[in-house]
């Protein structure tokens, strides 16, 4: 069957969309409709809601389910009418998909809280098994792309049929038409591979990690909702052809991020934290909206009548490049544009200046950081930089500036990474750091390393993430590694998948890290010694234009790349040591004396004393009273390693696709993830130095890692530089201070000038509406005087007289009919006695 | 010779619509019941019907009703017409005004128009 659909791989790709979406919708439905499946609460401190507050949420939401009930059987329609059959015509699931999440959105913000529904235990097989079988359908894309060497540039007439079959317009105003479609490149077919493989695996993790947690138990259904809503974003982002939908797939990311971060809703941090990266990315993406003003300018400045303003990625760059900018005097234009899009990136993909929400973020779940905050929504900001490619290309400043950015940000982020405690936030600054690696890539202008480093970093981090995870779930959630140690004999199959996503972020020769990140050093040496040229045109006709000339200074970005290289291997090591190697360091670096259970002698390392290992303190002491002995550290159950296997296979053989060991035909990387023309990097004495350095400078670190961090010498040695350089460790042990700095020179002026802005607003405007008000109040007082006593004197009086005289002749109405009728009669005599006497 | 009936002159028809008007005007302002104020007022009706039918033959219209195939010369009904109408009202009033009086009476207990004096202010 699945041979037959491959014949259609855009209608797959819709799917693989939609799934994860119609997950979402239906776990939200299930929560929301059927509330009344178990009337008799089991747990009674759980706090309920009061019966009006619920009554009020019933109704809203039997307002919003049915039109949305009616769209997603809409959508199911459409799906199984429009698409399967007929390639050209019909509306595409696009079109509906958009209306359905805002008012799902919508529900989202009434969701009740009904901890007891069948559909929270149940949810993870509805989004798990949505992304398996997106994933199963991405991977047979993936073999088709690979098997029939489909690749932009190579089309055949069936992707051009797809091309132009795929192409529906959302609604059009006037000759204002609005197309929109999902566009299947190279970046497009991998980049959803990952998405989709990477997601399941971390979906798969959360059962049992989210299950272990008493809120998260009750908040089950919710916590896969959302997750599936962030993976139907973060496809779309990868799908789309126009900056339109890529928007809106970026902003339901960072909503889903936002919600997620405050998962733990009790937790006060985790809703600072949520606020911080809400509001942090949200400075970026102000830039990235400019910037697409910005290219709405161009194209009035292009102005030409026969091609119209597009959200079209192509169209745009067609536009773009048929106009001489630099000839006009409007060399700025492109520059402008493409750096404030590049403020989109920098905001998501957590760069140098905004680059302080991501440690906070990891205050949410630790899945919720792997999917999140390390493997997908901030590698969109990289893959919306791969996207505008070409825009970069056009400007030397801009490819400048994300090259010297990704470089300050690999290299600061990394020597934070090396003096944190707690796993998550090393993994959070590794994450930075190796962001800052793929901007260096894509500034260096290689599109091809950087989404290369993006692939391998997501399945690495995903699979240090969930590591990390697991030995949180092994320690019951205590996350500082001086706590730790140990571990690799209580948790082996964690350690060992551990350590294969260490080798590959430290960047050891098999694993997936070393080939990506030595493809993007080897561009950043490539462009230090002969600059970057920029290739127009296609095949025969391809020409190349030198954009940015050959200088010195790209070397320092080399040195930077090098010396990040090395802090990587080092903290990574560091971490090895203090989590998994060693022995138990609880007691000690609480200053208390280690229970001794028989033979277990203080301060040896002795791995037998793990039988009598004793655990740490605080949330597991009740535990510990009522079994009577210390609680054990435990290995994860297999709906966690698994997970974990999967993606060590990944992090360990990934790479492969991307060796120029293997020639021409064997780099799939360089043959399907480039900008337009095919670039292979070639295995010469050069490619072959810089890789054997770098693998020399990683050695060094992982050596040096496990030097200072695992022996009794290198503590001492640690210790002394501590000492030595106490300002500097100070210094990055604050994380430079960039948190104080942004307190200090932008939160407080802010708050100052907002504070000023109210005063201005509480005492002159609300002072002059007030007084206003107390005026029309005085003015009012007077006319009702007036009112009171003058005109309503006079008409009151009026009406008595009216009364008065009124009493006086009401006798003659008597009453009685007759008397009625006789002075009818007479005056009828009179009338005719009057015509008599003329 | 034929036999010429003598009409009786309009002024008798008159006098005696007169003599009925002014009986019935007598009745309905005398008399204290409800009833016998509604007799009196028949009384009036019937002195209008007697002078409508008593003009009418005096000085109604002869014309010539061409509907029918052979022509032939009516005298106008208009005043007979009139009379039928006005019984049928007085009828449809004697009707109205004796339930008035059920109703009043149910109320009252009398049919004394001195007891019903509510028709003021």
């Amino acid at each position: 069957m699945l041979e037959a659909l491959l014949k259609y791989p855009e209608t797959l790709a819709h799917w693989i969309v939609a799934l994860p979406f119609l997950s979402f919708v239906f776990i939200t439905l299930k929560l929301t409709i059927n509330k009344n499946v178990d009337p008799k609460p089991k747990d009674e401190s759980e706090k309920e809601l009061s019966p009006d507050l619920k009554k009020l949420q019933t109704s809203v939401m039997q307002g919003y389910m049915w039109p949305i009930i009616a769209l997603v059987g809409l959508l199911g329609f459409l799906f199984l009418k429009s698409r399967l059959g007929e390639a050209a015509g019909g509306i595409s699931i696009n079109s509906v998909i958009m209306p359905v999440i805002w008012i799902v959105l919508l529900v989202a913000i009434f969701w009740p809280t009904n901890s007891r529904h069948w559909i929270q235990k149940y949810a993870p097989y509805i989004s798990v098994g949505a992304m398996a079988i997106g994933a199963i359908i991405a991977t047979s894309l993936w073999i088709k792309t690979v098997q029939e060497g489909l690749y932009p540039g190579h089309a055949t007439p069936d992707t051009e049929i797809w091309k132009e079959a795929w192409k529906i317009n959302w609604y059009g105003i006037g000759d204002f038409t609005l197309p929109i479609g999902i566009k299947l490149d190279g970046f497009a077919i991998f980049g959803v591979w990952m998405v989709t493989v990477v997601a399941m695996c971390i979906q798969w993790f959360s059962i049992g990690y989210i299950w272990d947690d008493d809120y998260g138990r009750k908040h089950f259904g919710r916590y896969f909702a959302k997750h599936s809503l962030f993976a139907t974003g973060m496809l779309m982002v990868v799908l789309s052809d126009n900056i339109l939908t890529f928007l809106i797939g970026w902003e339901v990311m960072g909503l889903c991020s936002y919600l997620l971060i405050g998962f733990f809703t009790y937790k006060p941090s985790a809703n600072a934290a949520q606020i911080k990266a809400f509001i942090t990315t949200r400075i970026g993406d102000v830039g990235f909206m400019l910037g697409i003003f910005m290219l709405g300018l161009m194209f009035t400045y292009a102005n030409d009548p026969t091609l119209p303003f597009s959200f079209d990625f192509e169209h745009i760059k067609e536009v773009l490049y048929k106009y001489d900018w630099a000839k006009a005097n409007l060399g700025w234009l492109p520059t402008a544009a493409a750096l404030l899009i590049f403020m989109g990136a920098v905001g998501k993909s957590a760069q140098f200046p905004l680059h302080v929400w991501l440690p906070d973020a990891m205050e949410g779940p630790t899945p919720v950081s792997a999917l999140i905050h390390a493997a997908t929504m901030v590698a969109a900001g990289v893959f919306l930089v791969v996207r505008f490619f070409w825009l970069f290309e056009m400007s030397p400043t801009a490819m400048l500036t994300v090259a010297w950015i990704g470089a300050i940000t690999a290299f600061g982020a990394a020597t934070i990474g090396v003096v944190q405690y707690d796993i998550k936030r090393i993994l959070a600054y590794s994450t930075i750091s190796q962001l800052g690696y793929m901007m260096i890539g894509l500034g260096v202008g290689s599109a091809t390393a950087g989404m290369f480093h993006l692939l391998t970093h997501a399945y690495f981090k995903a699979l240090l993430f969930l590591g990390s995870g697991a030995v949180i779930y092994g320690c019951r959630h205590i996350q500082d590694i001086r706590y730790m140690g140990g571990l690799s004999k209580r948790m082996p199959i964690t350690y060992w998948t551990f350590l294969a996503g260490t080798l590959a972020l430290a960047g050891i020769f098999p694993f997936a890290g070393f080939w990506s990140k030595d493809e993007i050093l080897a561009s950043v040496f490539h462009m230090a010694q002969h600059g970057y040229s920029r290739i127009v045109g296609h095949g025969e006709h391809a020409e190349s234009i030198l954009m940015i000339p050959a200088h010195w200074s790209f070397y320092i970005i080399f040195i930077l790349g090098i010396a990040g290289a090395f802090l990587t291997a080092f903290y990574m090591f560091r971490l090895i040591a203090y989590t998994f190697l060693g022995r138990h360091k609880n007691y000690e670096y609480r200053g208390e004396q280690s229970p001794d259970y028989g033979h277990h002698a203080h301060g040896e390392d002795n791995t037998e004393a793990y039988d009598k290992w004793t655990v740490p303190p605080g949330p597991l002491e009740k535990e510990e009273h009522d079994l009577g002995h210390p609680v054990e550290p435990r290995e994860v159950p297999p709906s966690m390693w698994i997970p974990l296997v999967i993606l060590a296979i990944f992090a360990t053989v990934y790479g492969f696709m991307g060796t120029p060991l293997f020639g021409e035909g064997g780099n799939l990387i360089a043959k399907f993830l480039n900008h337009g023309y095919p670039h292979y990097p070639e295995l010469d004495w050069l490619t072959a130095g810089l890789m054997g350095s770098s693998l020399l400078i990683a050695l060094l670190g992982v050596h040096f890692g496990l030097k200072i961090n695992n022996t009794e010498a290198g503590a001492v040695w640690k210790d002394n530089l501590k000492a030595k350089y106490a300002g500097l460790y100070r210094a990055v042990y604050n994380k430079y201070f960039v948190d104080e700095f942004y307190e200090e020179y932008i939160i407080q002026p802010v708050f100052f000038v907002a504070q000023m802005a109210r005063a201005f607003d509480t005492y002159i405007v609300d002072g002059i509406v007030n007084a206003a008000g107390w005026l029309t109040y005085m003015i009012a007082k007077l006319h009702g005087w007036w009112d009171n006593v003058v005109i309503d004197g006079f008409v009151n009086g009026l009406a008595w007289i009216v009364g008065f005289f009124s009493d006086l002749t009401k006798p003659i109405q008597s009453g009685y009919v007759q008397n009625y009728m006789m002075v009818i009669i007479i005056f009828v005599l009179f009338y005719l006695l009057s015509l008599f006497i003329r | 010779m034929t036999y010429q009936p003598i009409p009786v002159p309009i002024h008798f028809y008159i006098y005696l619509a007169t003599l009925l008007f002014a009986i019935g005007i007598f009745g309905c302002l005398s008399r204290r019941n409800a009833i016998a104020i509604l007799m009196s007022l028949e009384l009036m009706f019937n002195a209008c019907n007697i002078i409508l039918v008593a003009f009418c033959q005096r000085w109604g219209i002869t014309f010539t009703l061409q509907s029918f195939s052979r022509a032939q010369d009516i005298e106008s009904p208009v005043g007979q017409i009139y009379a039928v109408f006005v019984i049928t009202i007085a009828a449809a009033e004697a009707a109205v005004g004796l339930a008035l009086v059920i109703a009043a009476y149910r109320h009252y207990k009398s049919i004394n128009m001195d007891d019903i004096n509510i028709l003021k202010w």
